[in-house]
């Protein structure tokens, strides 16, 4: 059966990043008959990329975000804009290997069931170094991004799990999922700026009874050129980070785990406060404010532990 | 706006100026509605070092900073250990918009970079010439003048006060000459004028602490003094930025009626003394002074005291005088103090700067007597509001105390001279507008700053730099309120922090006392760590002592052989010495005995001289004959080249003859060789000759047998013709003739 993809890609300045990362990509699209569309997202903000992807890669689609939105509302932008049914979100420094998007459209298509499926991800092509296969754990009251303790050899079906390894999230940076779903529940916005907007997306699904998966045939590769630290002080990529933790523990964690976590923050403010640390303060507050600035209430809970 | 003000010390432990300027400026800046947090330090040795306790009064925090290390230590005095660092936790904790420097002593300069750091700017205001100089009274220790800026000086003035710690055991860093120990000012002096070893070595030192100082508090974004002679010294010193003048105000209150319901008396010139009985604030001067004006003048004097020592004296003159030395005094009493004088008196023996008590004393409608400085005469002109009498000199002080009780007119034209000082809401009201543009440039860097940040970043930067700019209180507030809603919402009940919160609403001292406690485990620890890290380092001295230790010991036996060899050889030496006596004694029987051949030898080259003077005479002639000489054998020796080349032609010649017979015989040699063969050869050819002869002659014989036979033949055959014939052709065959 015919499954046509739209890539897409958003994007900022990075015109080296991104030629290289296109050139990965058609290599694995030439495998493949089914009429694919590269569609970028330029998120500059002055139409400046698009423009000059039109002179140099006149077979790549372009949107162009008026202002900079960041990753979450120019992913959107593209999905809804595409022209197929099929997205493969893609970080520019994400770089496929040969095969990746026929094993993952592979897997995906297979049941319903499943969500999104997300390649194995190898940190800037070391073989033996991979970022993938996250799962989460509830440690002090907050949840921690960890990988799973399974063995993977990139290329290759795991043994125990050859229809996908399941994973607590899908890598907003590299994951084929449907559009109409994503169109339908996209990323919340109270995860602005950036990190975590992909861990609660999956988490939603699977709340919902639904598969999130690594399909380890599919290899990427990750050549951090950091698209978020380059741009941003440290300490503000932390804060949102650790304020996006704290959202994300509020919107799903459910019972004793929750109460653990609000228990383990009143200490930690008397802590914080005693010690004169200022920075955990602020990040708690920002949560806070947005948690309480947004309307909606938060939704359903997937990392109950009685 | 939140104002942060750094002081050395803060009312009520210390009423002095810069205090409770310090203070009356944080009552201003919240009665114009902006919060203000001071941070002052407490000197205190029994209580935990850099330990911080905050409380609230009149609607501004005062947190104090206990320094309780190294208070022996001048140096260490001034610049505490961790104390700049306290300040940078302070800074956290309350996150002020502008920091406003009033004194540093006890903090150190490097509080600047703390602020900066921060992004805070600060604004610094010079009180006295601590920025460039310990010796910030300006005076020395004997209470003459010193040249603050002159490095030798500043380190003689510490050498001085060295001597004074060693002396006694209370002092306050002076000496007045007439009342001190002779020999004690005798050592004081020594130290101040004459040659002192190390004194480069300790300037050096100074000079580095001083320049660390003036450079950290360059780096402040505003820098003021109250006066032109401070500003001008800063500026001297090596402040690279401007130094702008603005004089401070205070508060009046009250003393702005009595300025006003001012009346004159008919009794005694009623003399007021305000401040502290330190020998450099001259009020031995007033009271000497005032000796022998009866009782024309009363003095009223009011002050903390200093050294035991100077007080027995102040009270001597007092008592002398019929007054009596007044405690400290409560700024409540100020009023009342100012409004039963009619002058107040500055008699100090240092330049001053900008006293605070003379603005009070101008803001309560008294006149002042003041020394005579460059520093007061900015504040006091003299005649005007006031009288500028030359400084310590106490005949001038009684004239114009005298003068002044004579004449209430005068007084009362004084009075009528003086101007009201900058308020203190006023003074406010310009550092507000100060602080604004400091903060208003410093925003502006921090917006540029967001505005580089991607857009879709900003919102998210802007919200974090607003809580940022919150102190750790009000995040704390935050925090707690909004956990609180969070549990409620999700039915959780988060009575910790209800117990928290109203533990923490009640009682300030024991947030801070718990956050001491942290801050005490923290250091406890970094204690334990140093202490283990001084241990090992103590253990590695001990080992590198022992290792020490034992290359002396072989370096002391070495030494004790060394010395045993010496005195052996020392021993040798005098035998050797003897012998060098002997030899000397022999020596000098051998000079004296050489003396007389030397007078021998003297009349003999007399003699000889005599001689060699006819020798001389003799010389020259022969030279003259010599010169004749010269001159047959240089045509001699021309002669003699000329055959010698003749010589040499022959020579040639005799040489190729020798060559040619040579040759010669050579060849003769050759040639007998040759003639020896050639004999051999003509021996055997003589031989030859010989055989060819005996055959020629058998031959012949037998030819002549034959030419018988023939002969006879014709004549036998033929007859005597061909006989004839024959004879004929033997002629013709031998050259002959035919016959």
């Amino acid at each position: 059966m015919n499954h046509p993809v739209t890539i897409v890609i958003p994007s900022l300045a990075d015109r080296e990043l991104l030629l290289a990362g296109l050139a990965a990509l058609r290599t694995d699209l030439a495998t493949r008959t089914e009429g694919d569309e590269i569609l970028v997202v330029d998120d500059s903000g002055q139409g400046r990329l698009a423009e000059w992807l039109g002179q140099e890669e006149p077979g790549v689609r372009t949107v162009a975000n008026t202002r900079n939105l960041g990753f979450g509302a120019s992913l959107l932008a593209g999905v809804q804009s595409a022209r197929h049914e099929l997205i493969f979100a893609l970080n520019p420094d994400v770089h496929v290997r040969p095969g990746c998007l026929n094993a993952l459209v592979e897997t995906l298509t297979a049941s319903p069931a499943v969500w999104a499926v997300s390649p194995f991800v190898l940190l800037n092509g070391d073989e033996v170094t991979d970022e993938s296969l996250p799962d989460l754990e509830v440690s002090e009251g907050l949840p921690r991004i960890v990988r799973k303790s399974l063995e993977v050899t990139p290329g290759e079906p795991h043994s125990e799990f050859p229809g996908g390894v399941p994973v607590a999230f899908a890598l907003g940076g590299a994951c084929l999922f449907r559009r109409d779903e994503f169109l339908s529940e996209p990323f919340d916005e109270r995860f602005e700026p950036f990190y975590w907007e992909d861990v609660d997306l999956s988490q939603r699904a699977l709340t919902a009874g639904r598969r999130v998966l690594v399909d380890p045939r599919a290899v990427v590769e990750h050549h951090h050129r950091g698209t978020i630290g380059a741009h941003v002080p440290e300490t503000l990529v932390r804060a949102a980070i650790e304020k996006n933790r704290l959202l994300f523990a509020w919107k799903h964690l459910r019972g004793a785990a929750l109460e653990q976590n609000l228990h383990a923050l009143a200490a930690r403010v008397i802590e914080h406060g005693l010690a004169e640390d200022r920075e955990e303060l602020i990040w708690l507050a920002l949560a806070l404010e947005q948690e309480f600035s947004a309307s909606g209430e938060p939704s359903g809970g997937g990392l109950d532990r009685p | 706006m939140r104002i942060a003000i750094l002081v050395h010390a803060f009312p009520p432990r210390s009423n002095t100026g810069v205090e409770v300027y310090s203070e009356s400026l944080a009552r201003a800046f919240v009665a114009a509605g902006h919060e203000v947090e001071v941070c002052a330090a407490r000197l205190e040795r029994t209580a935990l070092h850099l330990a911080q306790r905050r409380e609230v009064r009149e609607g501004f925090g005062v947190t104090w900073v206990t320094l309780s290390a190294e208070l022996d230590n001048e140096d260490l005095r001034r610049n505490s250990p961790g104390a700049a660092r306290a300040f940078g936790r302070f800074l956290d904790r309350e996150k002020p918009d502008v920091v406003h420097l009033q004194h540093v002593l006890g903090f150190g300069a490097e509080v600047v970079d703390e602020a900066r750091s921060r992004d805070i700017p600060v604004l610094f205001t010079a009180h006295d010439a601590f920025a460039f100089t310990d010796e910030y009274t300006l005076v020395a220790p004997d209470l003459s003048a010193l040249d603050p800026l002159d490095r030798l000086t500043r380190a003689r003035c510490r050498l001085a006060r060295g001597v004074l710690d060693g002396a006694l055991e209370h002092h306050d860093g002076y000496l007045v000459p007439e009342f001190a120990d002779p020999e004690l000012l005798g050592r004081v002096r020594k130290q101040l004028q004459g040659p002192t070893p190390g004194l480069e070595t300790l300037a050096a030192k100074i000079d580095e602490q001083v320049s660390r100082r003036l450079d950290a508090l360059d780096r402040a974004d505003y820098l003021e003094a109250p006066t032109e002679f401070l500003a001008d010294l800063l500026e001297k010193a090596g402040v690279g930025s401007t130094v702008h003048k603005r004089a401070c105000g205070i508060e009046q209150g009250a003393l702005e009626e009595l300025a006003a319901t001012r009346a004159g008396t008919d009794g005694p010139l009623r003399v007021l003394y305000l401040g502290g009985y330190f020998e450099h604030k001259g009020v031995h001067v007033l009271l000497e002074a005032a000796a022998g004006l009866g009782q024309t003048v009363s003095l009223t004097l009011r002050g903390c005291f200093g050294s035991s020592a100077y007080r027995t004296d102040l009270e001597r003159l007092a008592r002398d005088v019929g007054a009596s030395l007044g405690g400290p005094f409560e700024r409540a009493e100020i009023r009342d103090l100012l409004a039963g004088a009619d002058v107040l008196a500055l008699p100090s023996l240092w330049p001053e700067n900008a006293p605070f008590v003379l603005r009070e004393a101008f803001a309560a409608g008294l006149p002042v007597l003041v020394s005579d400085t460059p520093a007061l005469r900015e504040t006091v002109s003299d005649g005007l509001a006031g009288r500028c009498v030359p400084m310590g000199d106490v005949s001038a002080w009684r004239s114009v105390l005298e003068e002044l009780a004579g004449d209430r007119a005068s007084l009362a034209a004084l009075a009528r001279n003086v101007c009201p000082p900058k308020t203190i809401e006023q003074d406010a009201r310009e550092l507000l507008e100060l602080y604004r543009g400091l903060i208003t440039s410093r925003r502006e860097g921090c917006e540029r700053r967001l505005a580089r940040l991607p857009r879709h970043v900003q919102d998210f930067a802007g919200r974090h730099a607003a809580l940022d700019r919150l102190s750790v209180r009000e995040l704390c507030a935050r925090g707690i309120e909004g956990l609180l809603q969070l549990g409620l919402r999700e039915g959780v009940e988060l009575q910790e922090l209800q117990g928290a919160q109203e533990m923490l609403a009640q009682s300030e001292r024991l947030r801070e006392r718990l956050a001491d406690a942290t801050r005490s485990d923290l250091w406890r620890q970094e204690l334990e760590l140093s202490k283990d890290r001084a241990l090992q380092h103590a253990l590695e001295q001990v080992a590198a002592l022992n290792e020490r230790a034992s290359s002396e010991e072989q370096r002391a036996n070495w030494e004790r052989g060394l010395r045993e060899e010496r005195e052996s050889r020392l021993a040798s030496g005098e035998l050797a010495l003897e012998d060098l006596r002997e030899q000397c004694a022999w020596l000098v029987g051998v000079t004296r005995a050489r003396e007389q051949e030397l007078e021998w030898r003297v009349s003999e080259l007399t003699s000889r001289s005599e001689e060699l003077s006819w020798n001389q005479e003799q010389l020259e002639e022969s030279r003259a004959e010599l010169g004749e000489w010269q001159a047959q054998f240089d045509q001699r020796a021309a002669k003699l080249t000329v055959v010698q080349g003749e010589l040499d032609l022959v020579r040639d010649d005799r040489d190729r003859v020798l060559d040619d017979r040579e040759a010669a015989r050579t060849h003769e040699g050759f040639l007998e060789g040759e003639l020896g063969g050639q004999a051999e050869q003509l021996d055997s050819l003589r031989k030859q000759l010989e055989g060819l002869c005996a055959e020629v002659d058998w031959r012949a014989k037998e030819m002549d047998l034959a030419c018988d036979d023939g002969d006879s033949f014709p004549q036998r055959v033929l007859g005597g013709d061909l006989q004839r014939r024959l004879k004929q052709w033997r002629a013709e065959d031998e050259g002959g003739e035919p016959s």
